[in-house]
């Protein structure tokens, strides 16, 4: 074996003891981290549509608007997302470039 | 580490009372130990936005302190690292510590944030006051030092893109707490503050409504680099028409145990209202107070500017909070200014001023009394105030009590000094006891004193 292959074989053989060592915490954080991934579909697939505010979003996602806004504030901070303007009192928000599209 | 390291001084927590003391120790030639349980110094001043009441950039303040502290040679610095007990032996304290894993090694990261962009996990990020997001993989914030990820375990679903992602190798999965002691011959206490309870009063919502803030929340909004980018409501973004602070929600309340002032909540809300002003002009802003205490240089022509702005002051007791269906607050106020009269008003958000407790009960991990207050005792308040009942151990900032950033720094000063002098002592004490004895044992010269003696 490549010293590559040597270091992904060690790489998932460390995975595997570890998710022996706290199965809990572990099958806790990937049940929240799919449910969180399936919610940043269904608000990228709605951005795609084109910008729109907080209470739009998590009115077509059906989501809390206090829950909306928190993805919005994830996939800004990780340049997902950025403002485009107002809609009254609220921020109107779009997918960057990169991101239309995806998913 | 196989031998126990040997410090002059040891400091516990470095928020900015204890990065000034190990700056003002080192600065004299003394070996210093900063002792930090966060991933970052910085403590909570980092997060603020601005400081009164000169509204100066607080990360402009502690940024470079906290610089100084990272490249000073004399400072070692171990953050992520819990002091668990603090003794005496002999002329020194020892301490034990424990090193929590970062699960990333400290050397080998470069702080390149690969992990983190390609970390799958997202989490509520306590920095940004649990309005924001950060990664499981991650760097605290942006001016974080060390500037070294971290992983966080709770939330790790073990996928290993942050392995695959480092480019130097740093991700190490399978690292542990370590629990390693250290000794020093003084030590100063600069453990901080937390604030009182948001749900504590049920009377202003419990912390169940949204659109009532903590402080400190509010600090992340207003700060350049916070998790909305601007001042939005947290329920659904809303940008607000009307904010009120609501003063003494956690201070001045035998109801909640704490019956002293904190003596920051006027100025920081006045402060935060003059920057509200700023980024949201034409919002109303409302501070519901029993009696503003503006009490240091500059204070009270901070007060008379925010009023001149256009601030409103209402003097009341605010009764109760209570959340409407469009997610504004009503509050329920009786005005003091106007013979006890009951008065209604909705705002978009509304922020407690929430009060100061210690930041920890030093009494079990140092030994330390405290005063009825819960704060580090300091048996001679007037005269050396940084002095606590343990002989050797000094403390500095809000350990001591509530206090504002001035005073933090001011007593962080004199708690060096004291500690300074205090191993200045120690040190001419076992000078003095060695030469005495290498007198006894090895010297002529003294054999001749016995002899003339």
């Amino acid at each position: 074996m490549s010293p590559a292959a040597d270091s992904r074989q060690e790489l998932k053989e460390l995975l595997k003891r570890l998710r022996a060592e706290r199965p809990t915490i572990v099958e806790a954080a990937t049940t929240r981290s799919n449910a969180q991934r399936a919610t940043r579909r269904v608000i990228k697939i709605e951005l795609a549509k084109g910008p729109a505010t907080v209470p739009a979003l998590a009115s077509a996602c059906s989501l809390p608007s206090a829950d909306a806004l928190w993805h919005i504030a994830a996939m800004r901070k990780y340049g997902e997302l950025v403002e485009n303007g107002q809609d009254g009192d609220y921020c109107l928000y779009r997918l960057t470039p990169n991101d239309e599209g995806s998913d | 580490m196989s031998e126990t390291p040997r410090f002059d001084a040891l400091v516990i927590g470095a928020g900015i009372a204890g990065l000034q003391a190990a700056v003002d120790l080192a600065d004299q030639g003394f070996k210093v130990a900063i002792v930090e349980r966060d991933p970052s110094i910085g403590g909570a001043m980092i997060a603020l936005s601005k400081v009164f009441p000169t509204l100066d950039c607080a990360s402009c303040i502690t940024t470079p302190k906290m610089a100084a502290v990272a490249r000073h040679p004399n400072i070692t610095t171990f953050t992520y690292t819990e002091v668990l007990s603090v003794g005496r032996a002999g002329d020194r304290f020892v301490a034990s510590v424990l090193s929590k894993p970062r699960y990333v090694d400290e050397e080998a990261c470069i702080g390149c944030r690969k992990c983190e962009y390609a970390c799958p996990v997202e989490v509520v990020d306590e920095f940004d006051g649990r309005l924001g997001a950060r990664r499981a993989a991650y760097i605290p914030f942006t001016t974080a030092i060390p500037q070294t990820a971290l992983i966080d375990a709770d939330n790790c679903t073990l996928c290993g893109a942050c392995v695959r992602a480092c480019p130097t190798d740093a991700v190490v999965l399978d690292q542990r707490p370590r629990e390693w002691q250290l000794e020093a011959t003084a030590v100063v206490a600069a453990t901080g503050w937390k604030l009182t309870p948001v749900g504590a009063k049920p009377q202003y919502g419990g912390g169940e409504i949204t659109n009532v803030l903590e402080p400190t929340q509010m600090e992340r909004l207003l700060a350049p680099h916070g998790p909305y980018g601007r001042v939005i409501r947290p329920s659904d973004g809303k940008i607000p028409e009307s904010v009120a602070y609501v003063q003494c929600a956690g201070s001045r309340d035998q109801t909640l145990g704490v019956s002293y002032c904190s003596r920051v909540c006027c100025m920081y809300a006045i402060k935060q209202a003059m920057l509200l002003s700023g980024s949201l002009p034409i919002a109303d802003i409302t501070i519901y107070y029993m009696d503003i205490r503006a009490f240091g240089k500059g204070y009270e022509e901070f007060y008379r500017s925010a009023q001149a702005m256009g601030i409103e002051f209402v003097k009341g007791k605010v009764a109760r909070l209570t959340e409407n269906d469009d997610q504004s607050v009503t509050v329920r106020v009786e005005r003091l200014d106007q013979f006890g009269q009951v008065e209604e008003r909705r705002h978009d958000l509304v922020v407690l001023s929430l009060g100061m407790l210690p930041g920890e009960d030093v009494r079990q991990r140092f030994d330390l009394e405290v005063a009825e207050d819960g704060f580090v005792m300091t048996p001679q308040p007037k005269d050396a105030p940084c002095r606590t009942t343990v002989d050797g151990i000094f403390v500095a900032g809000t350990a001591s009590g509530p206090k504002d950033i001035v005073d933090t720094i001011v007593e962080a000063g004199a708690a060096a000094t004291e500690a300074s002098l205090y191993i200045s002592k120690m040190i001419a004490a076992a000078e003095t006891a060695t030469a005495a004895s290498s007198a006894d044992v090895t010297s002529p010269a003294a054999d001749r004193v016995e002899v003339k003696v």
